[in-house]
């Protein structure tokens, strides 16, 4: 009976393993860390006597721990195992193992003696010396890199391209677009449900966007049942409102013949950027820039939001009309380089009228003066102290605190701010100037303003009942002039007189409609008039939007309420006199500096004209109901 | 650099510059007339003619701005590659890493001004917050390359990085011998500076130089305790112990010094790299959702 321990050291540097071996001639042999043990396994994880082994049959061995150590044995941690050794049975000691196997006699059992852990303590120190870069603990620098960038590239950049190819454009609002991780910022107020429907206006990729895709919605001159289904449509899409319709600025081949060259090429640089990616032809996003949030825009019950001036890129209008003559020589617009150099105004009138669109195209000043078809005089009216004013005041109308009738007695502010509604004889006038005449059996009754027919029909009906017989006495009504009741009966051919002085003559008798208007009659004896129509202008200046309510603009140095400080309507006896006042009355708040040099009033284009109507400046103050006339006025 | 011969003085001796002053300043000089530049532009476009700062980057100095930053950028990770090839003269590693950290700094200004102070949650804003984590993590690294090296080699002293390790594996190898003949219980205190022992250990360990798990921290002081209740041969073998235990402790305070020190230095670039080509990648993205969605 012996063991055979084999001791099997693998050389640190390679080569042949050392084998060294010792026999111990008994059927026990002890197991430990101490020197007096016969099979010594230098580990202070085993007891200096850990345990012992005997030979417990043929062929068999039993192993069994010492005091309170154990081994490995099959995977378990054991005090006591048996085997056979022809079973090649290893066990654990701490870091060796101990494999069984039979020796050459059969009385001899093999113990071969290896360690699980290339001995620790000679490890390799060229391996160690890396440690102490932080690669050994750290995350490898380049897998990171990749990683992360890839990752990047993926979500970023790989996903909206593919969803901008591979998905439709949607029929509903959408709740994820990839693409949305480009958006620079929200959309302005008005655009905010295409937030995530790039492709509404992103049409093709690398190209800018094209002027069809915002025509799509803001086409102008659409029918009626075009712009219902176009609204229906924008609101399937999201939008809480109709769009706003644009107007182009000029035909578009006037606007390319007014600019010396594209916007867009002005600069060199913005030029080779859009060279590479746009169409020059386009001219919405050459000035309408979004993704710049809704700041500054006007809530919702007002419509659909105007674009604010931080969602117009800087428009430069002087690139065009500087030298338009020069581009368009048959051009009826003067030259503007600037506020400074902005001719003085040109108070147009409509002298012809083309079907439905008047066509304001002559000056009123110096191609006039044209003649308005009504007789009036702001002088008269306006008097201090005058009759006007008495007779105004004695009807209840504003007397201004001076003694003059007040302006505000016949012009009514309009729903727009702008100015004023057009003058309406019976709203405006007629409180003063009454249409009322006695009538039939003392029934007042007033003349149809406007239908000189009818007002012959009531004159002559009247004069005919013998008139004053049932009246109460009235001999004078208000228009302007003595209307003498008469009791008599009157032959046809002296109502017939009658009847004329009132529309043609003023030098007989009462003259309530000649007084203002101008008639004309084919034959001297007939009764059959026509007016000779009137054409007042309520909008001089129809490419600029002159906003009447500003509070500014409606007082003067004093900041005392005054129409009169623009508008010299004192000395005008005629309607032919324009009172439309100069640019230099403008100028002097706009474009004017204080003593530090800051601009009292702002004075860029914008201030007074818009682009696609020019009338309508872009800051103008959106109003649902009629402006107010400070008190005074 | 080599000057002239004082007497008493070798004439090829060569005197250190840094990086930072590499040929009197030039790349701060240039750096910064680059960035006088590009504030002058800006001032002139957006302040004196009053273009407003939205979409600034759309516009010609946005280009400029943009295009220049970008092909900085792309220089900058360049030193990657160049890095790993010699040459001298102007365009030495020296002069190399001079430029890279001046223009690196100076992107600060142009990609600032290239944004128009416009950020929100996008591509855009992650690519200059990116681009603001790698330049401030390549501040770190300046700084570490400004001081720590001196320190790095105080802190060694005489003992390379294979003597440490080889110092502790000796001083292992005396340890299990001297404990061989001690009992089970205090075989196993020591088996703990054996087994449990951590060199220089993770990032925040080494940054810390704190190693509270530490297996031979703890056998010094168990072996400690143990030695007062022990006698004889045991309470020899134990102060045998206890003495290599407590070398191998001031060894390895050494190694960790010095680890602490090489992971500052080393710290920064896995900031650094990474952060490097994540911003390449966002700047791809940006660049081309620009002009994609123009």
């Amino acid at each position: 009976m012996s063991f055979t321990i084999l001791r099997v050291t693998q050389r640190a540097h390679g080569g042949d393993p050392i084998e060294r071996t010792k026999h111990v001639e008994d059927d026990e042999a002890s197991i430990g860390r101490g020197t007096d043990c016969d099979l010594q396994l230098p580990d202070l994880l085993i007891g200096l006597r850990h345990a012992v082994m005997r030979i417990a049959g043929p062929g068999r061995v039993s192993v069994e721990a010492l005091g309170e150590h154990r081994f490995v044995f099959q995977g378990g941690i054991v005090r006591r195992a048996e085997f056979r050794v022809a079973d090649g049975i290893s066990l654990g000691f701490g870091t060796y193992i101990l494999s069984f196997s039979p020796g050459q006699t059969a009385d001899d059992v093999v113990v071969t003696v290896s360690q699980t852990v290339a001995d620790a303590l000679v490890s390799d120190t060229s391996l160690a010396k890396k440690a102490f870069s932080l690669s050994s603990v750290m995350f490898s620098l380049r897998t990171a890199a990749w990683t992360l960038g890839l990752a990047i590239l993926l979500v970023a950049l790989a996903a909206p391209i593919a969803y901008d190819y591979l998905v439709p454009p949607p029929e509903q609002p959408v709740r994820i677009n990839p693409a949305e991780q480009w958006s620079p910022g929200p959309l302005s107020a008005g655009h905010t449900f295409l937030q995530k429907n790039c492709k509404a206006c992103h049409v093709n990729a690398f190209r800018r966007i094209p002027d069809e895709a915002c025509l799509s919605c803001h086409r102008n001159g659409l029918d009626a049942i075009a712009m219902t289904r176009l609204t229906e449509r924008v609101m399937g899409l999201g939008s809480a409102f109709a769009p706003r319709p644009a107007n182009d600025h000029a035909d578009p081949n006037l606007l390319r013949r007014a600019q010396e060259a594209p916007i867009v090429a002005a600069n060199p640089i913005i030029s080779a950027f859009d060279g590479l990616f746009s169409h020059p032809t386009d001219r919405c996003t050459s000035c309408h820039t979004d993704h710049v949030g809704a700041r500054g825009q006007r809530t919702a019950d007002l419509g659909a939001p105007r674009p604010t001036p931080a969602q117009v890129s800087e428009s430069d209008c002087a690139n065009c009309h500087e030298n338009l003559k020069a581009h368009i020589p048959d051009t009826a617009l003067l030259d503007v380089k600037d506020w400074d150099h902005h001719p003085d105004f040109r108070p147009l009138i409509a002298t012809l009228a083309e079907k439905g669109r008047p066509k304001r195209v002559s000056d009123a000043v110096s191609d006039g003066p044209f003649d308005t078809g009504l007789k009036f005089s702001h002088k008269q009216h306006l008097a201090t102290g005058g009759d006007v004013a008495r007779q105004a005041a004695q009807y209840g109308e504003p007397v201004a605190p001076s003694g003059r009738l007040s302006c505000s007695a016949c012009h009514h502010p309009d729903n727009e701010g702008r100015g004023f509604l057009p003058i309406e004889m019976v709203r405006d006038c007629s409180s003063c100037h009454s249409l009322q005449i006695p009538g039939v059996n003392g029934q007042a009754t007033s003349l149809p303003h406007g239908k000189p027919a009818r007002v012959v029909e009531t004159m002559v009906a009247y004069y005919k009942s013998g008139g004053a017989a049932n009246t109460t006495g009235i001999t004078r009504m208000r228009p302007g002039g003595a209307f003498q009741a008469t009791t008599d009966i009157l032959s046809d051919q002296m109502i017939a007189r009658k009847v004329r002085a009132v529309f043609m003559d003023n030098t007989v008798g009462p003259h309530p409609c000649y007084g203002c208007h101008t008639f004309t009659a084919d034959d001297p004896n007939t009764l059959v008039f026509k007016i000779v129509p009137v054409h007042l202008e309520n909008r001089y200046l129809p490419r600029a939007g002159f906003d009447h309510s500003v509070p500014q603009h409606l007082v003067d140095a004093n900041g005392k309420p005054l129409c009169l400080n623009c508008h010299k309507a004192t000395s005008s006896d005629s309607l032919s006199n324009v009172v439309i006042p100069s640019i230099t009355t403008c100028k002097a708040c706009h474009g004017a500096r204080n003593p530090v040099g800051k601009q009292i009033a702002a004075s860029n284009c914008t201030e007074c004209h818009g682009y696609h109507t020019t009338g309508e400046p872009p800051a103008r103050e959106v109003y649902l109901g009629p402006w107010r006339f400070p008190g005074g006025m | 650099m080599a000057k002239e011969a004082i007497y008493g003085e070798r004439a090829d001796v060569t005197h250190h510059e840094s990086f930072l002053r590499h040929a009197r300043l030039r790349w701060l000089k240039i750096a910064a007339v680059l960035n006088v530049a590009a504030i002058a532009a800006f001032w002139w476009v957006f302040v004196y003619s009053g273009t407003r700062l939205e979409h600034a980057g759309g516009t010609w100095l946005g280009y400029t701005l943009g295009t220049v930053g970008a092909l900085i950028m792309l220089w900058l990770t360049m030193i990657g590659i160049r890095k790993r090839a010699m040459t001298s003269g102007n365009w030495s590693l020296k002069a190399w890493v001079s430029a890279h950290v001046y223009l690196g700094l100076s992107l600060v200004i142009i990609v600032t001004l290239h944004t128009g102070f416009q950020f929100g949650i996008n591509i855009h804003t992650l690519a200059y917050l990116l681009m603001l984590l790698v330049i401030g993590s390549g501040i770190m690294g300046v700084i570490a390359y400004m001081y720590l090296p001196v320190r790095l080699s105080d802190v060694r002293g005489d003992l390379t990085k294979k003597q440490m390790i080889e110092t502790i594996h000796a001083l292992d190898r005396l340890i299990l011998q001297a404990a061989q003949s001690l009992d089970h219980t205090q075989a196993r205190v020591v088996q703990l500076s054996l087994d449990k022992t951590i060199i220089v250990g993770s990032l925040w360990q080494r940054l810390t130089n704190f190693y509270p798990g530490c297996g031979n921290r703890s056998a010094v002081n168990r072996v400690k305790r143990l030695r007062r209740r022990a006698s004889g041969g045991s309470a020899e073998a134990l102060d045998k112990v206890s003495g290599l235990l407590d070398r191998k402790q001031e060894i390895l305070g050494t190694a960790r010094r010095y680890a602490r020190v090489r992971a500052m230095l080393e710290a920064w670039l896995y900031i650094h790299i990474p952060m490097t080509f994540a911003l390449l990648a966002a700047l791809t993205a940006h660049i081309v959702s620009v002009f994609f969605f123009f």
